[in-house]
This record gives C-alpha cells, structure tokens and sequence, in this order.
C-alpha cells in the first residue's frame, strides 16, 4: 500500500502570478523579521543584563565607600584621641585631685565636640584600666547590670593591643536606659612614653545611618541589600528575623568562600542573584541580591515588544505583498481577459496600457496584432466581395447579349441563305458554347475544357467574320488537365476581335497558345491587328467611368479575377506594336488539383 | 482559476494569525491581565504602643516587598477599640482586595462582618487572634499552650523542680490569657512537687499586678517562683519581688520583651521572659495569604514559635533583634 504524504506540498503550489508572489514575499519578510527580531532580542536582552548588573554593582560598590568612609571617620576619631595629651594625663597614676579632674572636663568637652561634630558617632566612651570611665556626656550613667569588660569589642580590643576593633551591629546597653543599635570600633590606649596599657576607647557607629542607607536602595521590586562581616554574622540584613526562624536563607558560606564578584543560586524557581562587593577596611562584605525572574520580568517587556513589532511587520508585509502581487497581475489578467474578448470574435478590442514595463510593451504588440488582424479580416472580406463581383461581371460577359443576339442573327441569314451546314455547325458551336460556361457552377475548370470553349466561340466568330478571321488553336497537350478560371479566353478574344480585327482591312489571324513556362502556365492571345500603342495598353487595365466599351471591362475583369485568386504574381500583360498586332499574355499557376 | 488557491492563502495566513495571536496574548495576560495582587491587612492596633503591631506590620511590608504584593495595612489606634475595627474590616470587604489578613481584637463579634466574605473570592487570614469561624484560610500565630508550657518547664528547671509558685495573668477572658495559664498548668502537672498558688488576674496592670502579687508572698513566704502571663503582669510581679528583700530567690517567668521587662532581666529580677515572633506573624501572613492567592493548599494552623529569653542570652546576634527590633528606636 502507497504511503499517504503528510503534508502534500503539491496543493500548496500556487498556480497565480498573485498567489505566488504574495506567498514568496510574505514568506521571505517574516522569516528575515523573525531573523532580526530573534537576534536584536538576543542582543537587547544581554545588554539589559550586563547593564544592570553594571549598575547594582556599582550602587553596591558605592554602599561599600560609604560604609568604609564612616569606618575610616571612626578610625581618624579614635587615632586623634590614642594619643591625646589629657586622656594620656588623666589615666596616669601619679595625679593629683585637682588636675584630674581639670583633665577630665576637657576630655568631656573634648569627645562631645567630637559627637556633635559627627551625626554618625552616637557615643564615646573610655574605659581607663583603673576603672574610671569618661563619656561624651557628664549625665551619662553606665549601665550597672552589665559588665562590660566581658563584652566582645572589650576583649577584642585587648587582644588587638592598639589596633582597631571593629564589632559587627549590636545593641550598645552600656548606658544606663539606652539601648541603641551601634557598629562599635574600640582600640587599646597605650602610654606614649611607655607600653603601658590604660584602657580602651570606644567609639559607637550610629547603625541607623548604614540601616537607612541599605533600606533606601533599589534593587529591582524584591532585591534587597545585606552586609555580612569577615566571620559571616550578619551585619545588615532585611529580614534578619526570618532566617533565624528559618523561614528565609542566605548562601552564607558561598558568598564568604566564593572569589566571584557574583553569582546566581539555584533555587529554582526563584533563582537570586548576588553581587559581593567587600569592603578592605572592614572585611565586610555587601551583597545585592537581585531575583532573576524580575530580569525576566524586563524580558517580558522586550518579549512583548518584539512580538508586537513582528505583527506590525507582518500585517504590513501581507498588504504590501498583495498590493505588489495584484499591481503585478492586474495588467497581466486585464491582458488575458482582453484576449478572450479577441477569441470570442470582439476585434475592436484594445488594451489600455498604463505601464511602461514588459506588460506594457506586451499589450501595445499584442494591440498591434489585434489591429493587422483586423485589417486582414477587412481586406479579405473586400476580396471575397470583389470575387463575385468579378465572377458575376464574367458570367454577364460570358452571356453577352450583343454576342447572342448578332450570333443568332447571323443563324438565320445563313438559314434563309439555306446554308444548313453552316447552320448546324453555328447552332452547335452555340450550344456547346453555353454548355461548357454552365459548368456546373465551378470556377475552376480543366484548359482544356477552357481551350475547346474558345475554340466554339472562335468557330461562331470566324463564321460571322468570314473574310476577316481566322485562329490557330495551339496549346501544348501536356497543360490541357491543369486547371485554370474559367471565362479566361473569352473576353481577350473578344477584345482582340473588335479592337485588333474589325478595323483591320483584309484576312486577321487569332492565335492561342498555351504553355508551361518556368513554373507558371502561359497562355497567349495572339492577334496580327491594327495594334495599340503604350498609351492605349495603359488604359486597358484603367478603370474609366466614362469607357462605357465592354471589351475593356471585359479585360480589366479578367485581370483582377486571376490577381484575387491567385496573388499579384499572376494577371495579363499586354505587348503591342502598331500596325503589326497583340499579343496578350495571361500568366497563371500550375494547379494539378482543384483547390482554390 | 482554481478554487484552492486562495484556500491555501488563507490556512497560511490564519495560522501566522493564531500563533502571534497567542504569543501577543500570553505575554500579555503575563504583564496587563496579571493584575497586582491586593492585599488588606486589618490589626488590632495601630498606635504605637505595644510595639508587638509596629513589628508585625514590618513582617507585613518585608513580605509584600518579597512576594511582590500591594498591602495596606488599616486598625483602630486602640486594641479596645471593636467597632472601628468591624467598619475598617467591612470597608475593606468592600474593597473587594484577593485577601484579607486579620488580627481580630474579639473571638466573636467580628463574625457577622466576615460572613460577607464568605461568597467571595477574597482569602482570609487570620494572625495572632483568631475568630470563631471556618472561614479563614489559615490562623498564624504563637502557639499560647506551646508557649505557657515553655514557661511552665523553664520556671520548673529554674526551682529545681520543687517549691511553690504564684501565677499571675492578665484575665481569664482573652484566648492569650487562657492559653497560656492552660498550657502552663497543664505542663506544670509534669513536676509533682512543685505547688501552683492562683492563679490571679491583674488585668495586665503592673501596679494592680504588683499589689496582687505582694498579697501572695504575704500568704506565702515560702514562693520560690512567679509566672507571669504577660508584659504588664510580669513587671508588676518584678516591681513586687524587687520590694521584697529575698530578690536572688524568687524566679520570674514573664511573657514578651517590653523595655521595663529588659531592664528587669538585665536587673536579674526577671529570670526568663518568653518572646513571641511578631516580625514572622506578620510576613507569614501575607505569605499564606499570597499562596492561598495563588490556590495552594496552606495549614489551616501555623505556629510562629516562641522563646525562651534570659539573661545570660538576650544579646545574641538573634536575640538581640527580637528584644530591640527597630533599629531606630533609642530607649
């Protein structure tokens, strides 16, 4: 059993010129607007990535600075403060009451100007080894429940001896009834002159001020900003509560372990990803967290775009195509319809022509054709037309009354004369003479049907010009079955006789010859009458309205009949000497068969 | 001409027209027709005072933040206040939002309001404190028995298992106050030598409190432990146990984290305080709200979890942002 095609492409080939070019058109368009369109996705697409990414690491490289600067800031405060002469005074053992105490407000003085100065720095605070503390604020009381040399930036310091600490964010609960988020730098103080320990400064970040800033930043609708430092404890982050809860986690330990400057986790759907940027002054590290379906999201907007684009692109390529199409085949179908009004027999038809390209040039030939066709058509009618005529001219010729009636006159001279021979022969050549111009009706007949015609109206004419005529009858016996129009002979003869012979004085000979003459039949009328001159030969082929001589008409008659039948190449010429005779030459085709 | 020509044309151009049709009509529904997701959230209170609302609605925005989501958040400034509470929670019905999340501030009279939404698509949430009806999605808040019975064994551990103890609550009307004296008793059961006295109810007023409280060592000298079943009941209870001379020897247990309750646990009055997760109540609540959006499948009961702060572990990293949450606020 043959396997039925699938698809059969067959049916989808278009047979119009319209179709086909609407198709390939249409066709070509959209498969180069889904080329483009695919591509410059493509290319858009990456380039809003790339650009995002560029910005939320720079944004994040910014927090970075920021965060660092106010690190910096609280470096500077505590470096000016390391080696400040009455903080050195004040904590030295052999002082006395009065200096010290001196000392200590300008200390005071000292670290309030300094806060105040700072919006970021919420307080300062010393903690000399003797146990005295000094703080921003005369009204400060420390908190007496807490200990606070069992707090981390305390010991941390310690063990630092002089370099910075920097805690992560916590609560400060050192002052009595304060309790305030701080990022904490605390620092070892050292005699200058010795290496003598006193004490510790501390020096309170306000952490509102890095909350703010990470809280005010965008990062798309969901993304958000988190700060982790070196030993990944979270330092900032939105939704704190919710991972100790679990109910939200962060890729700690990748972010600390990786290199990578970002990176994407895979927690399908809802892939993150991070950009780090860490800090060198803190180790902290800051990540922007951005969802990457809401990169997807900006997708959707190009994916909308381009589809609405490639619609716009289409419905246009459609009615372009099929205006192009029709522009095309128009023309072309008006030609087709204009060529069945042709067939149909509608030859006044003509075809606009509006262009100037190959369909125009096309209906102009085709315009001109319609116009020689018609022109032949008109001709060939005026021919047919001028046939009968000419056939019913040569029958009124054939039966002239002037020819009956004298021939019958002379019939009864010669039968009151008593001459019953002679009557018979006339009577019979007359009879036999009508017979054959009879001829069924046809207009071709054999030679030598027409010779032997000739021949009787030759014998009644020789009859009734006795003394005056006598013909010689020579055609050649191979041309006698050749056809030829009938009615030929008769009226050169008849020419001949009234204008060669009857004004000729004494005996007139008539010849007629016949023979094949390269590929033409040639028959001749000889006469040895008075003769014409060119002039007179002229106007035997003249129509002359005025020429009322028969003879004449008889002629031109015969001529035009042998050129419509048989072309231009054929007809009678004349060739005459005064006083010496015609001869008239009839040329005619060869014709085995009747076929005309 | 042929008659499939034409025909051709049109299959050609009729599926070019159905697959763009359905590109352009699935992105979209995915950008216009995907409309924004409406959220009401309806608390008990909106004033500043307790803090426990300003936490939850932070759970509130950090979640609608993360799951994309517009939420308002309305309440009467007062949790007494019941009426304003049933008109905002009918505005918002009328509002016709994709969910409601509701923290009711009574068991029963806000059932008439909620029946409206019964034929609704908008989902109801209930967080913190329910209402007795089947037609919230889902009830998220702290497990009262669970967390009694935490006190309950903390206060026990603390005693060595054996002496009396006092328990004051707030009143025997709020689900809380039952809750929790009903799951601390029921666990208490577990120590056979240790000896309830109450309970008593202060209103939550630390000076009535304080004063129901001094009554009970009064009668009862030999109190080795107190439990206290919310913030005002344990700071009356640590004002009266300052006033005795044997502070070192009376353990508090106290409910949720007010500012005086630290100072009380940093003082070492208060031994152990149980805190509540606001911050969770309020994110998981327009979490399950979005899902049952979505039409997932969400637990009808959601416990946020409670725990067990001290002294010796209020400054963690972690516990420090459940007893100071706001990072702006300077006490």
């Amino acid at each position: 059993m043959k396997k039925e095609k699938f698809f059969d492409f067959k049916k989808f080939q278009f047979t119009s010129i319209q179709s086909n070019i609407a198709f390939t058109f249409s066709f070509l368009f959209i498969f180069t607007i889904l080329i483009i369109a695919f591509f410059s996705y493509r290319l858009i697409e990456d380039l809003v990535r790339k650009n995002s990414q560029e910005y939320i690491n720079k944004l994040i490289d910014q927090v970075n600075n920021n965060i660092d600067a106010y690190i910096s800031n609280m470096e500077n405060v505590s470096s000016m403060l390391l080696y400040n002469n009455d903080i050195q005074n004040y904590f030295s053992n052999n002082i006395d009451k009065e200096n010290k105490d001196k000392h200590k407000i300008k200390i005071i003085d000292l670290l309030n100007s300094i806060k105040k100065t700072r919006e970021d720095i919420i307080s300062i605070i010393l903690f000399g080894y003797n146990g005295e503390i000094i703080t921003d604020n005369m009204y400060n009381q420390t908190n007496p429940f807490i200990d606070y040399k069992e707090q981390s930036w305390y010991k941390n310091a310690q063990i630092l001896d002089g370099e910075a600490s920097l805690s992560s964010s916590h609560v400060q609960n050192i002052i009595k009834d304060k309790y305030r988020w701080v990022v904490s730098l605390s620092r070892e103080l050292k005699r200058i002159d010795s290496t003598e320990k006193i004490g510790i400064l501390l020096v309170d970040l306000n952490f509102n001020i890095i909350n703010n800033m990470c809280k005010n930043i965008n990062l798309g609708k969901r993304g958000y900003i988190f700060i982790i430092n070196k030993e990944g404890d979270f330092v900032f982050h939105p939704q704190q509560q919710l991972i100790y809860s679990n109910l939200k986690k962060e890729m700690i330990a990748e972010v600390i372990l990786t290199d990578k400057k970002i990176f994407t986790t895979n927690e399908n759907p809802d892939n993150r990803i991070y950009n780090i940027s860490t800090s060198s002054k803190s180790g902290w590290k800051i990540i922007g967290v951005t969802y990457v379906d809401e990169l997807v999201g900006n997708k959707k907007a190009i994916q909308i775009y381009f589809t609405l684009l490639g619609i716009g692109c289409l419905v246009t390529t459609i009615l372009f195509s099929i205006f192009i199409s029709r522009r095309i085949s128009k023309p072309i179908k008006y030609l087709s319809y204009s060529m069945k009004r042709v067939e149909n027999g509608n030859f006044d038809t003509e075809v606009k022509i509006n262009s100037a390209d190959e369909i125009g040039e096309l209906s102009r030939d085709f315009n001109i054709m319609i116009k020689k066709i018609n022109r032949l058509m008109r001709q060939n009618m005026q021919d047919q037309e001028q046939k009968r005529k000419s056939e019913l001219k040569a029958l009124q010729a054939q039966i002239n009354p002037h020819f009956l009636y004298n021939t019958l006159d002379s019939i009864i001279w010669m039968a009151e004369a008593k001459k019953h021979e002679e009557v018979v022969e006339m009577t019979s050549a007359l009879a036999n003479l009508f017979r054959l111009s009879i001829s069924k009706g046809e207009q071709i007949i054999p030679i030598k049907k027409e010779v032997e015609h000739i021949k009787n109206y030759l014998i009644i004419q020789k009859m009734r010009y006795k003394d005056k005529l006598d013909f010689k009858i020579d055609v050649n016996e191979k041309i006698m079955d050749y056809k030829i129009l009938k009615i030929l002979l008769q009226p050169l003869v008849e020419n001949s006789i009234y204008h060669g012979i009857k004004n000729k004085t004494g005996m007139s000979l008539i010849q007629i010859t016949g023979e094949k003459f390269e590929d033409k039949i040639l028959l001749k009328v000889i006469d040895d009458g008075v003769g014409m001159d060119k002039h007179q030969i002229k106007n035997i082929f003249k129509k002359s309205k005025t020429s009322i001589e028969k003879s004449g008409v008889g002629v031109r008659n015969v001529n035009e009949r042998i050129k419509l039948y048989f072309g231009n190449n054929y007809g009678i010429t004349y060739e005459s000497k005064i006083g010496i005779g015609t001869t008239a030459n009839i040329w005619l085709p060869i014709i085995e068969q009747e076929q005309v | 001409m042929k008659r499939w020509i034409p025909s051709s044309i049109i299959i050609f151009v009729s599926l070019i027209i159905i697959v763009s049709t359905y590109f352009i009509y699935s992105t979209i529904y995915q950008i216009f027709i995907k409309k924004e997701v409406r959220i009401v959230a309806v608390l008990k209170s909106m004033g500043p005072i307790p803090k426990f609302w300003e936490i939850v609605k932070s759970g509130i925005y950090a979640a609608s933040k993360e799951f994309d989501v517009k939420v308002d958040v309305v309440g009467p400034y007062r949790e007494e206040d019941i009426d304003v509470q049933i008109q905002l929670l009918e505005e918002a019905i009328n509002k016709k939002p994709d969910a409601i999340v509701l923290a009711a501030c009574d068991y029963y009279k806000l059932i008439p309001a909620i029946k409206k939404l019964s034929n609704k698509k908008t989902k109801l949430v209930t967080i913190d404190s329910g209402i007795d009806s089947d037609i919230p999605v889902s009830f998220i808040a702290t497990d009262n028995m669970e967390a009694g019975a935490l006190a309950a064994d903390k206060l026990a551990e603390l005693i060595n298992k054996n002496g009396k103890i006092g328990m004051i609550i707030h009143d025997k009307t709020s689900q809380t106050g039952i809750e929790r004296r009903d799951g601390f008793l029921k666990q208490i059961k577990n120590y056979p030598n240790i000896h309830v006295i109450g309970p008593v109810y202060g209103a939550g007023d630390p000076e009535k409190s304080a004063r129901l409280i001094k009554e009970m060592f009064d009668a009862n000298p030999d109190i080795k432990g107190i439990f206290a079943g919310n913030e005002g009941s344990a700071i009356g209870a640590g004002i009266a146990i300052k006033n005795t001379q044997k502070k070192d020897q009376i353990m508090l247990v106290g409910f949720d984290s007010d500012i005086d309750e630290i100072k009380l646990i940093e003082e070492g009055i208060i031994k152990a305080t149980i805190v509540q997760k606001p911050f969770n109540m309020g994110y998981l609540g327009i979490k399950i709200a979005v899902d049952s959006i979505k039409g997932q499948n969400v637990e009808k009961k959601i416990d946020t979890g409670s725990k067990i702060i001290t002294k010796e572990n209020m400054y963690t990293q972690e516990n420090q942002k459940l007893l100071f949450p706001f990072v702006d606020y300077n006490y």
